[in-house]
Formats: C-alpha cells, structure tokens, sequence
C-alpha cells in the first residue's frame, strides 16, 4: 500500500508539473469556457442556457483529449526514453503500477472537470444542480476510464511519440465535431448522425448533460453505457494484446 | 553451481526476428569481483543483460542469479539486482530527491530524507538534491542513474555502458563508484566498448563479439595469452593491451565512441577521490 501511495503521489507530481499537459488539460478547456462565454453567454439553446449547455461539451471534450492525446502521448514517451523499461527491471507487480497510473490520471481529469464546471459558474453565471455535478461526475470516472484505455491502445499500436500523438489527433478532431460537443446534433445531415452516435464522446456526453442539463437525451441511457463499455473492452483488448515495453527496432 | 558463483549463465541464446543476438553463450561471475563484458557495439552485450534483469525471456537457456533461475522467479531476482540500463530512465519532472523516493517504491524500500541526501551525497550530488534531471550534467545524470542503481542496497549491480558518451574525468568518476561498491562486498557486471575501462576496472573481462564469448579471463592474463608481440618500434613506445586482444581474437578493432566534454566533473572527482 504504501508503494502504491510513493508511485500514486510521484506521478501525479509528474502529471501536474507537466507544462504541456497543464495547458491544454486546463488552460484550453479553460480558454474554451471564457471564449463561449463570451459569445453566447446569456443566450438560450432550445429554452435551456446556452453556458451550461457548452460546459457539458468542454468537460467530454477535455476527457477525450485527455486520453486520445495525453494519455497515448505520454505512454509513447516514456517507452521511448527506456523509462518503462527501467521501471520493469525492479520487482513491482503490474497491478500496482497500472492501478496508480489509473488512479492518478482519473483524479487529474475529476480536477480539471471541476475547473471547467467552477469557472463557468462564478464567470458566466451557468447553474446546476449539486446533485446533477455529483452524478454526471461518477459518469465522467467511467467514461474517462474508458478514454485512458483507449489512450493506452493508441500507444500500443503507435511506433513512436510522434505517430502516437498524430493517430491521436486524427481520431479526436473529427469525433470532437461528430459527437453534439459544441454542434448541436440536429444540425448534421441524417446520415452523419448515422455515424456520430457510436461516437463514444457522443455516448459520453449524451450521458451526462441530461443529468447537469434539463434537455432530454438524445437516445437511451443504456446503449450509450454498453457502447461505452464496449469501446472499454475494445480498449483493454488492443493494449493488452500489443503492449511493449521497448520502443520497436 | 559452486559456492562462489553468483551469476551462472547456460547456453543463452536471444533472438531477434532475424537476428541472433546471443549464441549459446556460457559464463558464471563469481560473488564480490567485478566483471567486464568487452565488446564492439551489437556484440550481444545488452541482450544478455536484459535475460539477466528478467526484462527478456532467453530464447535458450538458463539464466541464474544467486540460485534462482530468472524466468521463473523473476521478481526474486529482481530484488537483489541493482540496474542501471544505457538510457538512463529519469522522469524529467521530477528531482533527484523524488527520483530516489520513486526507484526506492518501487522495490519496497522507503527511506528517510536524511538516508537520501546520503545517497546524494556519496555520488557528488548533495547540491542537486532539488535539480531536475534536465537540469543536470550527463556526468551528474549517469551519477543518479548509479545512486538509483543502489536503492535496493542489491547484491549485484548490472551496468549497462555506465560510461559511454562522458568525458574522461567523468567516467573516472564513475569508475571511483564501482570501485566502491566491489569495497562494499557487491557484485558488479558491467558492459563497455572501451578497452581501458575493462582493464582498469574489471577483475576478470569477458570479450563478446557477435553474440559468442571469444576468451575470458582476468585483463592481465588474456594480455599474456593473446596479445601477439609488438613490433620493435610499437615495443618501444606501449605497452600490449586488451585492443591488441581483441583485434587478434577478432581481426577487428574495438571501435571507441566520440566522448562529449562535460563541465563539473573534474572539481567533484578532487573532492571525492
Ligand atoms: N529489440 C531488438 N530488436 C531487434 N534487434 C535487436 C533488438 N535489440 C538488439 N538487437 C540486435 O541484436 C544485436 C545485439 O544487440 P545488443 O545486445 O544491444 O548489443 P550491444 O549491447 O553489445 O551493443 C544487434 O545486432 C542489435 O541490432
Ligand atoms: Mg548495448
């Protein structure tokens, strides 16, 4: 327990000191929020306030990033600079590496929600309901859990930092506008809505706005979680399978 | 096993898709020396440590550490090993203080501030205890690499190129540590392309070349066996060495890296040896 504590606490010092990650886990979701504030601030959507609408929106998004971009980055990385590789060479189980590193990435993504959800609050005035926070916030574990794995299959299949930060922006930027994030679903033509509602940002969010948002959800609760833990599955099973220790030769 | 033989390695083979790394290779290292893998780059050195550590299931073969076979107890030997592999493995967030901590973690050992700065202290970097690794010197960086190596207080001490790409004051430095660490009753494996690092170093010196153990012995007695006779006009000038072992072992020369100059090791060697 306590290793897992020295491990938990060294990583998170790792993820919090990390100028890159700090600015686009909090200075651009952060950004975003001031940014649609000031454009739709106190407008409406559809009879619900535009804010707490998009503030839904950053906070999947910034869970999306997180994993297709942070997470499958930073594994790549530290194959690459043997960091694993040493890490491997001391008798630690795997479990408590992987329950530490799962732990930590998990709390830096409630934190970072938080944020999100606070500065839209004290800036922009958007309300929610402290009940419909704390549920929508057990949602975001599970569905950040499900990006994390994602992430970590992006970085098993990747042969380098740069192709795994690539393949990761290649899947994030069109699923951040196929998932009614920002762009409000009913705007896409029907055969891209087709699409975007195995989008897991899509079941993600669609999700959780019900329960901080009055609107309705756009299709039942229970698809959007099997689909979610499929994609969870679909995650482990890639990582799993093809997960290196080394950097390919 | 004889009772004096702490690592005893068994027709070890390591293959690569296309590659055979390590043929059939024998060697047993005895308890307390140091020992000298000697060879050119891609000769097999660092695949035959990684069966060693456990990071790499032997192909053929048997890897043992103090009695336990490798790839089936790998946690049991990776208690008592101490490593340092060629990259040296440092998170760049984090300091040499919290380096320590986190190596020490990992290997279920948690020693207090006071027993780190020790640490620091005894490789030269009591001064660095708050830097970063980024912010640190090769020379300073190879250094913590050695302290993490010894968090586990291990009997052994597996060196992966402890050497290569520092400047001479700095690998004198870090020959200073291994030297230690033989005073400390340890057992020290190391692998270098620099023949006077083997022979200054090195109790007993294993030359690998293509994945095969071509001699073993101690430096002074593979000079007496295999170095042929200079010629009157090199006679007059050196001494025959482990190059001239090599090159008649081989027919090739031992090719030596370019070493990057360093700042402060010089003032810290003054200080500590
Ligand atoms: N992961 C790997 N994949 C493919 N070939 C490798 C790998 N690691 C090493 N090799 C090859 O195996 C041979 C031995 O490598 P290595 O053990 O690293 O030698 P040394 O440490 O003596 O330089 C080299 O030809 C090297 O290219
Ligand atoms: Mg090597």
């Amino acid at each position: 327990m306590r290793r897992f504590l020295v491990v938990f606490r060294s990583l998170l010092k790792i993820n919090l000191r990390d100028k890159a990650a700090l600015f686009w886990g909090f200075a651009f979701p952060i950004g975003l929020i001031l940014l649609y504030g000031t454009i739709w601030g106190g407008q409406d959507f559809n009879g619900v306030s535009a804010m707490t609408w998009l503030t839904v929106g950053v906070v999947v998004l910034n869970i999306m990033a997180s994993g297709f971009i942070g997470d499958a980055t930073w594994l790549t990385q530290m194959r690459a600079q043997g960091i694993l590789l040493r890490v491997q060479a001391a008798p630690l189980p795997r479990a408590v590496l992987v329950a530490a590193y799962g732990a930590v990435r998990l709390v830096i993504v409630l934190i970072q929600a938080a944020a999100i959800v606070l500065v839209a609050m004290l800036v922009f005035g958007a309300k929610f309901s402290l009940s419909g926070v704390a549920l929508a916030f057990v949602i975001a574990l599970g569905g950040a859990a499900v990006f994390i794995l994602l992430g970590q299959a992006i970085a098993a299949l990747a042969p380098s930092t740069g192709a795994s930060m690539a393949i990761g922006q290649c899947i994030y930027f069109p699923l951040m506008f196929l998932s009614n994030l920002f762009i409000p679903i009913e705007s896409l033509p029907a055969w891209l809505y087709g699409i975007a509602r195995w989008n897991p940002a899509y079941m993600l969010v669609d999700l959780m706005r019900p329960v901080m948002v009055a609107v309705p959800a756009q299709q039942a609760s229970w698809l959007n979680l099997l689909g979610l833990l499929l994609y969870g599955l679909l995650g482990i099973m890639i990582a799993a399978r093809f997960f290196r220790w080394e950097p390919k030769r | 096993m004889q009772a004096d033989t702490i690592i005893e390695i068994q027709h070890l083979c390591v293959q690569y898709n296309n590659v055979q790394a390590v043929k059939q290779l024998d060697l047993t290292v005895r308890r307390g020396e140091v020992f000298g893998m000697l060879g050119p780059n891609g000769a097999g050195k660092s695949s035959t440590l990684s069966c060693i550590m456990g990071l790499r299931r032997p192909d053929g073969g048997t890897v043992r550490v103090d009695g336990h076979d490798v790839a089936r107890d790998p946690l049991a030997v990776k208690r008592i090993l101490g490593v340092q592999l060629q990259k040296s493995a440092l998170f760049n967030e984090l300091t040499a203080v919290e380096l320590i901590e986190l190596y020490a973690a990992l290997y279920e050992v948690f020693p207090t501030r006071a027993q780190i700065m020790a640490l620091l202290e005894r490789f030269g970097l009591a001064q660095k205890a708050g830097a970063r690794a980024p912010q640190l010197s090769g020379g300073q960086q190879q250094r913590l690499a050695l302290a993490i190596a010894l968090v586990n207080n291990p009997q052994v001490v597996l060196l992966d190129e402890p050497t290569t790409g520092l400047d001479p004051q700095a690998r004198r430095g870090v020959w200073a540590m291994v030297r230690r660490m033989r005073e400390e009753g340890r057992t020290v494996l190391l692998t270098t392309h620099y023949m006077d690092e083997a022979q200054e170093l090195c109790d007993r010196i294993g030359i690998i070349d293509n994945g095969v153990l071509v001699a073993l012995d101690t430096p002074l007695a593979l000079i007496a066996r295999h170095a042929p006779p200079l010629s009157p006009q090199d006679a007059a000038r050196r001494q025959p060495n482990l190059e001239d072992v090599f090159l008649a072992l081989t027919g090739r020369g031992l090719d030596g890296e370019q070493s990057l100059v360093q700042d402060d090791e010089a003032r810290w060697l003054a200080t500590t040896t």
